[in-house]
């Protein structure tokens, strides 16, 4: 048991160290102390990267009667993690300013959040699996609804319902597969599915754990909530929700997608299908918006369904390419929220609102218009280099995936005319009458928003790097 | 009599349950209707890992400690959900589920 | 001698000024930021006419680069390489003389944000020399979509004061019209690249995409005409072929002068191009089986939109029609698949770039004075502006086909590559039927001139053509007589 932790739960513990320290930190430390909430709970994130060095990787570990484990699959994916708590963590200074009394209490429901997360990942046991994922679930709730104001509780009512509707058809997709295996563990499942002829309750059970998992990434059926959510949310709890469990999700489905849930061949058409038609309905709903932020939610749908797409057609290449493109959406993701945290979410969310903004502040409107172009896969961004690696992969799948290919590559044409609504009014001149905002970021803010953005702009320079480490990560799953 | 109680019986509680609770969760117009609702499928889905539990795992008992943990997270989502119910309820005065829609 | 002449300088180098000239540190103001853009784009222009010069078509420019050690991008086998060959090299010429003469006319149309317009000009002309000398699929992809960001700004944006606010409106709906269809041609382009690359390695090639490892012949032919029906569909919207071209006169027409030069002289030769080097070059075997749709497509592009030109009003349109109208002229040279069509085609580009830009010119000059574009309401130019009126009508004859002129040249070539085109019947006759053109085009452009320049009674105020008016219409000039007198200078280089 002891080995067990000193080989891959060091982090984790390190987090739920820290966890502890804030909420007692959140009872003893006088009120007007609570800008340190931020320092201590970057401290525990940046202590659970260091100790990251510690967990085994090499061969694969299994610990805790084989329901955790950890490779280098596991690492990176609680690396990204782990850097994009980071990131979110930094950003949370607007929400805590507002919140005074809770702030410990937010950084700890912030630090569980990513606890949750980094557990979905390096679970091999659909017990684990579900436990962690209400963890995160439970914090996302609880960071929504932090924001002053009755939208952020209606955004974290509709997801608290929707999430637990779909975690109860997913665990009842799991309780069949229970009954036809004997087990909850992805090791045992997967040897018993090599080993024997799948039946029909095999497929309906993974399609309905698919089903269960893909609502948390904003994919049909399970994916009105994405827009109400994403318009109640506060910017920085957004940069935290359109990263974190969806880095955590992919995670896992990708996983499970090879090992326990991979003998299903109607599993495949059935996702594949559902994320062109996400991808439909997406970017088609997204064209009559006009708040900022209901785009960015159905562009993140959108993207999650293309991922979803070139995931679900299971090979080692595929899932480098998923890989690449995650990290780079995330921090494209992050950037993007982190500019409008720094325009503050007390002003409205208009795409006309933004009017003229750029000719105020050059650089950080010309660092949120580098990610929005990433987004619409403009070159030089990273985003248009994870694209282009994206559709190779679907390309190799086969030529019935072609018209699949065809329907994306269209769709991306609404795509850009959505980002280009939210692009053009702020380079557009207006009257010297209409008074422009000129934006006050503090240092954190800004170290976010220009570092994300050179880093979107070295992958899309010099990307090879990076690919090469998601062939590696890929290939030794 | 006794001995023609099968496991598909138990089974087929089971998912009447969950589909009960599933249609209801999605058509109820009543927020309570629908967090009971989401409590059916609960139960529904720990009646199948405890069948499952009996008559297909000799060894580790998992459905059991699953339905545990299950009820357990339940019992907790149901109470965070009210909790947030009861803070939207301050502003509306309603449970109808058409009256939440201001996003 | 390849250390000094190389293609990266030749691309990068506008990108660099660009960069430049946006950047806080370079002053704002606007006679020295246009003084520095002329001097960099003539310049630029003769750093060309050498590298032409030391052209050698058996050892083509190749330049490579790498970051750090490696590919751009290794693992698909993605270069960031760069070819010139002699088809390009002429094209690369043709695109600097052409922004050469787009910034010197820049200075009577352009009157606000000169830091930005300047910038966004050299970003879309290092865009348009990547995609000219591009050695890689993907890179010529990545030119082609990095091209959409300068043009949205310089079609969208009002660089004059604007006569009313109408206009803006039409500039920044057309615009957006524009990066529309070229971005769903781009993107049913990037299928067709993608298409390409992986069966090119899964028939027995390497894992590459640079134009030079691609043998597109062990595919098999059903994926070869959907591959390349897919890069024609891409091609098509620039060129544009018929039914992808109602952004054309959109954008044209509301643009400012020297943008419309540039979008005119060049942005569409972008297309021609890129069938060139995709279709014709890389699968010929597909291209065979689709060049009868596609000569027929060409031959409703060259007639039908001269009967549209013909009933324009607005000069802009006629013109912006009559380059369409030309561009089918250039496609019908390729599908002739010969080396006649094929060096008439690359010959009508360059020629067709030097014309319409000259017409863009005028119609320019004609705004400035008037402030109107309507040829029935125009009048009396010839009166009040008699060294334009010479000039307009040398350059509309030479636009019409007039010998002495080459476009007179390219025309009649195109249309002999096309009938000694050897395999379709098909090809024979449409090179038959798109002879009426030489008239049609006459019909339009002498309408123009007609109404326009005739007539009307002399105005004081109006001024004739000022120097700067002068060079360009008279270097866009030289070079039609240049080249109508000695074709061969470009005949020869494309060495066909």
């Amino acid at each position: 048991m002891l080995n067990d932790i000193f080989n891959i739960l060091l982090p984790h513990i390190a987090i739920g160290e820290f966890i502890i320290l804030l909420m007692i930190l959140g009872i003893f430390m006088p009120l007007r102390q609570f800008k340190y909430s931020r320092l201590v709970s970057i401290l525990g994130i940046v202590t659970a990267i260091v100790l990251l060095s510690t967990v085994q990787t090499e061969p694969q570990y299994f610990g805790f009667r084989n329901s955790v484990m950890s490779d280098s699959y596991t690492l990176l994916f609680d690396f990204i993690i782990l850097s994009c708590g980071f990131l979110c963590a930094i950003l949370s200074r607007n929400i805590i300013y507002s919140i005074k009394r809770h702030a410990y209490t937010y950084q700890a429901i912030l630090l569980a959040g990513i606890l949750g997360a980094m557990n979905i990942v390096s679970a091999n046991d659909f017990l684990t699996l579900f436990v962690s994922m209400e963890l995160m679930g439970f914090s996302i709730y609880f960071l929504i609804a932090a924001a002053k104001g009755y939208y952020s509780k209606e955004a974290a009512f509709k997801y608290l319902i929707t999430s637990a509707v779909s975690s109860g058809v997913f665990l009842f997709g799991v309780s069949y597969l229970y009954g036809i295996t004997g087990s909850l563990n992805f090791s045992v499942i997967y040897e018993y599915v090599t080993e024997n002829e799948t039946s029909l309750l095999y497929s309906v059970s993974s399609i309905l754990i698919a089903l269960g998992l893909i609502s948390k990434l904003a994919i049909l059926p399970f994916a009105n909530w994405v827009v109400d959510v994403y318009k109640g949310c506060e910017s920085s709890t957004l940069a935290y929700l359109s990263t974190i469990p969806k880095l955590a999700v992919f995670g896992i489905v990708c996983r499970l997608l090879v090992f326990p849930l991979g003998s299903s061949f109607e599993l495949t058409f059935v996702i594949a299908i559902l994320s062109l038609i996400t991808a439909f309905w997406a970017n088609t709903y997204a064209i009559r918006e006009n708040n900022v932020k209901a785009i960015l939610a159905c562009s993140s749908a959108a993207n999650s369904s293309y991922i979803m797409l070139a995931a679900s057609l299971v090979s080692v290449y595929n899932l480098s390419t998923v890989i690449f493109y995650l990290i780079c959406y995330v921090i494209i993701n992050i950037a993007a929220f982190a500019y409008l945290n720094i325009y503050n979410d007390k002003n409205p969310m208009d795409v006309n609102s933004f009017a003229g903004i750029f000719y105020k502040n050059h650089g950080l409107t010309g660092a949120y218009a580098i990610a929005i172009l990433g987004l619409a896969g403009i070159p030089i961004t990273s985003g248009f280099i994870a694209k282009i690696y994206l559709f190779t992969a679907i390309v190799k799948s086969g030529l019935i995936f072609v018209p699949f290919l065809l329907t994306l590559l269209m769709l991306m044409v609404f795509a850009l005319f959505y980002y280009l609504k939210i692009l053009l009014p702020m380079f557009e001149k207006c009257d010297k009458n209409t008074d422009v905002p000129t934006l006050k970021a503090v240092f954190s803010q800004k170290f976010v928003l220009v570092s994300c953005a050179i880093i979107i702009i070295l992958i899309g320079i010099c990307p090879e790097k990076l690919i090469e480490l998601c062939r590696f990560i890929a290939y030794n799953i | 009599m006794m001995n023609n109680i099968t496991m598909y019986h138990y089974l087929f509680i089971g998912l009447f349950m969950f589909l009960t609770g599933f249609f209801g969760s999605v058509f109820a117009k009543n927020i309570i209707k629908v967090l009971i609702s989401i409590e059916f499928m609960l139960l529904g889905i720990n009646i199948n890992f405890v069948t499952f539990g009996t008559y297909c795992d000799g060894l580790d008992f998992e459905g059991y400690i699953m339905s545990l943990f299950y009820i357990g997270i339940g019992a907790v989502e149901f109470a965070v959900a009210l909790y947030l119910f009861y803070l939207m309820f301050q502003k509306k005065d309603s449970d109808n589920i058409q009256k939440y829609t201001d996003l | 001698m390849s250390i000094i002449l190389s293609i990266p300088f030749l691309v990068f180098l506008p990108l660099i000024i660009s960069a430049l000239i946006i950047s806080p540190i370079f002053t704002s103001n606007e006679i020295v930021v246009r003084r520095f853009a002329k001097g960099v784009c003539a310049f630029h222009f003769l750093y060309t006419i050498l590298m032409l010069g030391f052209f050698n078509a058996q050892n083509p420019y190749i330049s490579e680069i790498h970051f750090m050690g490696m590919d751009w991008i290794q693992s698909l086998g993605i270069k960031f390489i760069f070819k010139a060959d002699s088809v390009s090299m002429i094209l690369c010429a043709l695109t600097s003389f052409v922004f050469f003469v787009a910034i010197i006319a820049s200075k009577f149309n352009i009157r606000t944000n000169h830091k930005f317009y300047y910038s966004m000009q050299f970003l879309l002309m290092s865009a348009i020399l990547g995609i000219f000398t591009a050695g890689d699929m993907f890179l010529f992809f990545l030119f082609w979509e990095l091209e959409m960001i300068p043009a949205y700004f310089l079609i969208a944006e009002k660089w004059s004061e604007p006569a009313n606010i109408e206009f803006y409106n039409d500039n920044k709906k057309s615009a957006i019209k524009f990066i529309l269809f070229t971005f769903f041609g781009s993107m049913v382009m990037l299928l067709g690249i993608l298409l390409l690359h992986y069966y090119n390695m899964s028939s027995g090639g390497t894992l590459s995409a640079s134009f030079s490892d691609i043998f597109a012949n062990g595919i098999p032919l059903k994926i070869q005409i959907l591959i390349s029906t897919c890069l024609l569909i891409g091609f098509g919207v620039k060129l544009p072929i018929i039914p992808l071209h109602s952004w054309l006169p959109d954008a044209h027409t509301n643009a400012a002068t020297p943008v419309s030069m540039v979008l005119a002289g060049i942005l569409l030769k972008t297309g021609g191009y890129g069938i060139f080097r995709f279709n014709y070059q890389l699968m010929p075997d597909a291209f065979k089986v689709i060049v009868p749709v596609l000569a027929i497509l060409a031959l409703i592009n060259i007639i039908y939109t001269a009967f549209v030109a013909y009933a324009q009003i607005d000069i802009k349109r006629i013109i912006a029609y009559s380059s369409i109208s030309n561009m089918g002229l250039v496609l019908l040279g390729l599908c002739a698949i010969n080396k006649i069509g094929l060096s008439a085609s690359i010959f009508h580009m360059v020629s067709h770039g030097l014309v319409t830009c000259g017409l863009f010119m005028i119609a320019g000059i004609i705004y400035l004075r008037y402030k109107d574009r309507n040829i029935n309401t125009l009048s009396g130019i010839a009166a009040n502006m008699p060294r334009l009126y010479g000039f307009a009508v040398l350059i509309i004859l030479a636009s019409i086909g007039v010998p002495l002129f080459a476009p007179f040249v390219s025309e009649i070539l195109t249309i002999i590559g096309a009938m000694n085109s050897d395999f379709s019947f098909v090809i024979k006759c449409t090179a038959l039927l798109s002879l009426p053109l030489l008239i049609l085009s006459s019909c339009y452009m002498l309408k123009f001139l007609h109404n326009g320049f005739f007539g009307g009674e002399i105005n004081e105020k109006i001024n004739d053509i000022s120097v700067h008016e002068f060079i360009v219409l008279a270097s866009i000039l030289g070079g039609l007589v240049l080249f109508g007198l000695f074709p061969n200078v470009i005949l020869e280089m494309i060495g066909i």
